[in-house]
């Protein structure tokens, strides 16, 4: 009886840390019970290691010997062994209010159902079987109290909804809204700054909120009464997403910076992205005005949709159609970039602290929307010096005698090329890219990757290529544009990378760190 | 035996030198004598709140701050001289009837809403002592224009100067500056820009010329609405020297801070220490620094110590300030520059050199016992009360 208790409990605690674990993927995920599906076959998540504890008590039942002291003690270490998902991993898990919810309903159903399992079936199925098929059900039972929970959490949703369009009401800020494929929270970022600086009080979502529930909470708690202006980030998971956010936050203006090929998994196509970018401008009424990336094909097409509005377009170049805000780029360094933005046919100039021309695209965006809003050219232009990349964006960093170039986030066939540009014009003796390649392409995956090593092999001496997901498309690329095997070195993952690039730094390289990866899909964690 | 005081250290704030603030007010409370002295640390924390408890003693509290403050007790302050204390709130609830009540507050503030006279007028509002400024000398100290009037006023030199307003330059900066180079002379380039009311090198910058004046300009109005311009010295020295309220008002020895670059940063300032084993997080002692200068001529240093004297009395200071000057080695004008109401560190590591010599403990205990007196004297003046055009 004591063995029984104490195996309960020994394997309860075991549930619990790996319904927790599980948990943190789902949470990544935002919650979508078909993503987590797909990442649990994907990386077949399935578990192993209960299992093979519960086949080795089996094993010692047959032989004889009472295999529950072993389980207790064998779960009771894998338990520990599970680690700890709230400090591990590269995005940790947030025990938030609903995370709290989802993990104890998941648990106790879990070690409820076992317990009366165990007990109904205690003469029918040994306990190192009930044990084997309770490792395995585990994830099901947190899918199980998502949908449980999920009826609870859209009235609870609601009801924040709800609150948060009275608050918009009552405050009544002019709204900017900004999507694209990327730079939407650069360009935010860009823009919440240079309003505030130039016009007024402006309100802004925190980094990385660009969902309808995040956008949510940040109205409630945080948006001040007198605030004259918002700008919103606005991402879409699939088609109509925008559209309700702009039901949640209807734009007076909006920023469209490109249509890519990011997340293209998701869409299908990029005309679907297009569309659903679109979404954004539609919301947008007669007297409202858009700000379109001019070098964008599928911009300028969705511009002619909307000539009823008022359509302002930035680039860099005027061969798609006239531009409002013409950019030109000069010399790049440590120091930052030189850029001109001709508006309104003068020329404004700055040293800006950014490098890339998506990046500086962004903010130019950004300039036209203030512009266009009533602030003075100049003084925008007078801030632009004082505009910081932050963490994560294209950056060039001195660190002793390597100079970094760190353009660690959410990879993309352009910003790719863009950080290889930057790459080429820093001065250094050598130059190194690290990188695991491009995720989340679809159909384009290889042929994207296979691209960027080859523009890769024009201008990098050495290049480490990091993880298994786009090895031989990269590897292609590089040998087609001239590489030597010797040139490239492959590592399973970004700390191994990091380490034998430690070892083999010189006095005068530079040095391209392209795209961190969340871990959904950099090493295969073990279950 | 003497029943020990208790002595509330406020410090925090929100304002941008708030973790320099958290700085200056650890040392203090390492170095107030605690055989004489109860502390009661209390911690006005970037979500607006007020905190007290004794863990705002351990320098790593404030990184975590968000996880660790639920074992603080929040007070509130109210501005009622029936209470002269903090009270605590415990689940929402005031608990009006068991203030915290010191004898009187240590203010370690940098910068605004500590440093500029709010803090020291809700504390004259419940009676309670505090050290250091009074209102009027807090605010005025803090606006250098007003302060560069008052120093021209009593004869002491000051920089050429033009003061910017934000609401003016957001909307047409290219004549906001062609305004400054006229009145400074467009020839006098290089200038230098600061906020007009912060401390502490911060959204300072040099412009070399007009574009460079703009940009400068932007940085300032990110932190204030006035900017003030003014006329580089080119062969530069910067001398400090602090100014305390003893029976005769006294002056320190005079310490020439060293800077990395043309003038002292926040970086320079707070981030380097004086060797490579100095701890960063010492603040203004940590910096580089000549105190006393041996081959600084004695005119010289007498001079400093003789306008800050000056400056200090003229505005009405209390307790221990810091005057920074400037002296133009090419003809060895001294010009004020700022003064700053509550120094960093309380530059003790000035007074530790001077003659009489003054350790910390003691400047705290002179700034306490004269902050006391002064409350008292305060009280005995007569209130004006009873209704005469009502009746």
């Amino acid at each position: 009886m004591m063995f029984t208790a104490l195996l309960t409990l020994s394997f309860s605690f075991f549930l619990y840390r790996r319904i927790k674990r599980y948990l943190r993927f789902l949470q990544q995920d935002d919650y979508s019970a078909s993503r987590f599906v797909k990442w649990f076959f994907e990386n077949r998540s399935f578990d192993k290691r209960g299992t093979a504890l519960a086949l080795a008590g089996g094993a010692v039942s047959l032989a004889g010997w009472d295999p529950r002291p072993l389980m207790i003690a064998g779960f009771l270490l894998l338990a520990i062994f599970e680690g700890d998902p709230q400090r591990s991993g590269k995005m940790t898990l947030k025990m938030t209010e609903r995370a709290k919810r989802l993990l104890w309903s998941a648990f106790l159903l879990a070690s409820f159902s076992f317990l009366s399992t165990s007990l109904l079936l205690y003469s029918l199925m040994p306990s190192w079987l009930t044990i084997l098929l309770f490792c395995q059900a585990a994830p099901l039972y947190l899918l199980f109290s998502l949908g449980l929970l999920s009826i609870d959490e859209s009235r609870r949703q609601r009801r924040f909804l709800n609150e948060a369009k009275k608050r918009l009401l009552e405050v009544n800020p002019l709204v900017i809204g900004i999507t694209g494929s990327y730079g939407k929270t650069s360009t935010k970022h860009f823009l919440s700054r240079l309003m505030q600086l130039s016009l007024g009080p402006t309100f802004y979502p925190g980094k990385g909120v660009n969902t309808p529930m995040g956008i949510t909470r940040e109205i409630r708690e945080r948006l001040k009464d007198r605030t004259p202006y918002a700008v919103v980030e606005m991402a879409a998971y699939g088609p109509g997403s925008i559209r309700r956010l702009t039901r949640l936050t209807p734009p007076r203006g909006a920023i469209l910076t490109t249509i890519g090929k990011a997340h293209l998994e998701r869409f299908g196509s990029q005309e679907v992205i297009a569309k659903t970018k679109g979404e954004l401008a539609e919301a947008v009424p007669e007297d409202g005005f858009l700000v379109l990336n001019g070098d964008d094909p599928f911009l300028r097409r969705m511009g002619k949709q909307h000539q009823n509005k008022t359509t302002l377009y930035y680039g860099y170049s005027d061969e798609r159609g006239p531009l409002d805000l013409k950019i030109v780029i000069g010399k790049a360094g440590v120091k930052g970039t030189e850029i001109s933005f001709i508006y309104k046919g003068k020329s404004y100039e700055a040293t800006v602290a950014l490098h890339g021309k998506p990046i500086i695209a962004n903010l130019a965006s950004a300039f036209l929307t203030a512009c266009h809003l009533g602030a003075d050219p100049s003084f925008v232009a007078a801030t632009l010096p004082h505009m910081e990349a932050f963490e994560n964006r294209l950056q060039v960093r001195a660190e002793g005698d390597t100079i970094f170039v760190h353009d660690a986030y959410n990879s993309n066939p352009v910003g790719f090329a863009a950080a290889l540009e930057v790459l080429g014009s820093v001065d250094g003796q050598r130059r190194i890219l690290m990188t695991p390649g491009m995720i989340e392409l679809g159909q384009d995956q290889e042929y994207e990757n296979e691209q960027a090593a080859l523009l890769a092999s024009r201008v990098a001496d050495i290049v480490l290529i990091v993880g298994w997901a786009n090895r031989k498309a990269l590897e292609t690329g590089l040998l087609r544009g001239g590489f030597s095997p010797e040139q490239m070195h492959f590592f399973e993952t970004r700390d191994e990378a990091l380490a034998y690039l430690k070892k083999i730094q010189k006095k005068g390289d530079v040095v391209l760190i392209e795209n961190d990866l969340l871990d959904l899909h950099e090493t295969k964690e073990a279950f | 035996m003497v029943k020990k005081k208790k002595i509330a250290v406020l410090f925090g704030g929100r304002s941008s030198e708030h973790e320099i603030s958290i700085i200056t007010a650890l040392q203090a409370m390492q170095a107030i004598d605690p055989l004489a002295y109860d502390i009661l640390p209390v911690y006005l924390a970037l979500d607006g709140k007020w905190y007290a408890g004794d863990k705002l003693l351990d320098k790593s509290l404030y990184t975590k701050f968000e996880r660790e403050k639920k074992d603080l007790t929040q007070v509130l302050l109210p501005p009622d001289p029936s209470i002269r204390g903090f009270v605590p709130v415990v689940d929402g609830e005031a608990k009006l009837k068991k203030p915290l009540v010191p004898d009187a507050c240590l203010l370690a503030f940098h910068g605004q809403y500590g440093e500029d006279g709010c803090v020291q007028g809700l504390l004259e509002m419940a009676s309670i002592p505090f050290t250091g400024c009074s209102v009027m000398a807090s605010s005025l100290a803090m606006n250098k224009t007003v302060c560069k009037k008052v120093a021209a006023a009593e004869g002491i030199p000051v920089l050429p100067y033009v003061e910017v307003k934000r609401q003016a330059a957001v909307k047409a900066i290219d004549a906001a500056a062609e305004d400054v180079e006229r009145r400074l002379g467009a020839d006098s380039y290089p200038y230098f820009v600061k906020p007009v009311h912060l401390g502490s090198s911060i959204g300072i910058s040099k412009a070399r010329d007009r574009n460079a004046l703009k940009v400068s300009l932007a940085k300032a109005f990110q932190f204030d609405e006035k900017a003030l311009v003014e006329k580089c010295v080119t062969k530069i020295m910067e001398i400090n020297v602090a100014v305390i309220d003893t029976d005769p008002v006294c002056a320190s020895v005079v310490e020439i801070p060293i800077s990395s670059g043309e003038a002292l940063s926040y970086e320079d300032k707070y981030m380097r220490g004086g060797s490579k084993t100095a701890d960063a997080s010492q603040g203004m002692a940590s910096l580089q620094r000549i105190i006393d200068p041996a081959d600084l001529s004695p005119e010289l240093k007498n001079r400093a110590r003789e306008y800050a004297i000056k400056i200090y009395e003229a505005i009405g200071a209390k307790g221990i300030s810091r005057l920074d000057f400037i002296l133009d080695l090419n003809d060895d004008t001294l010009y004020f520059n700022e003064i700053n109401p509550i120094p960093g560190s309380l530059a003790f590591y000035l007074w530790e050199r001077s003659s009489p010599r003054l350790l910390y403990p003691d400047l705290i205990g002179h700034l306490i016992d004269s902050a006391i007196k002064r409350a008292a004297l305060k009280e005995s003046l007569v209130p004006l009360v009873g209704f005469k055009a009502l009746k």
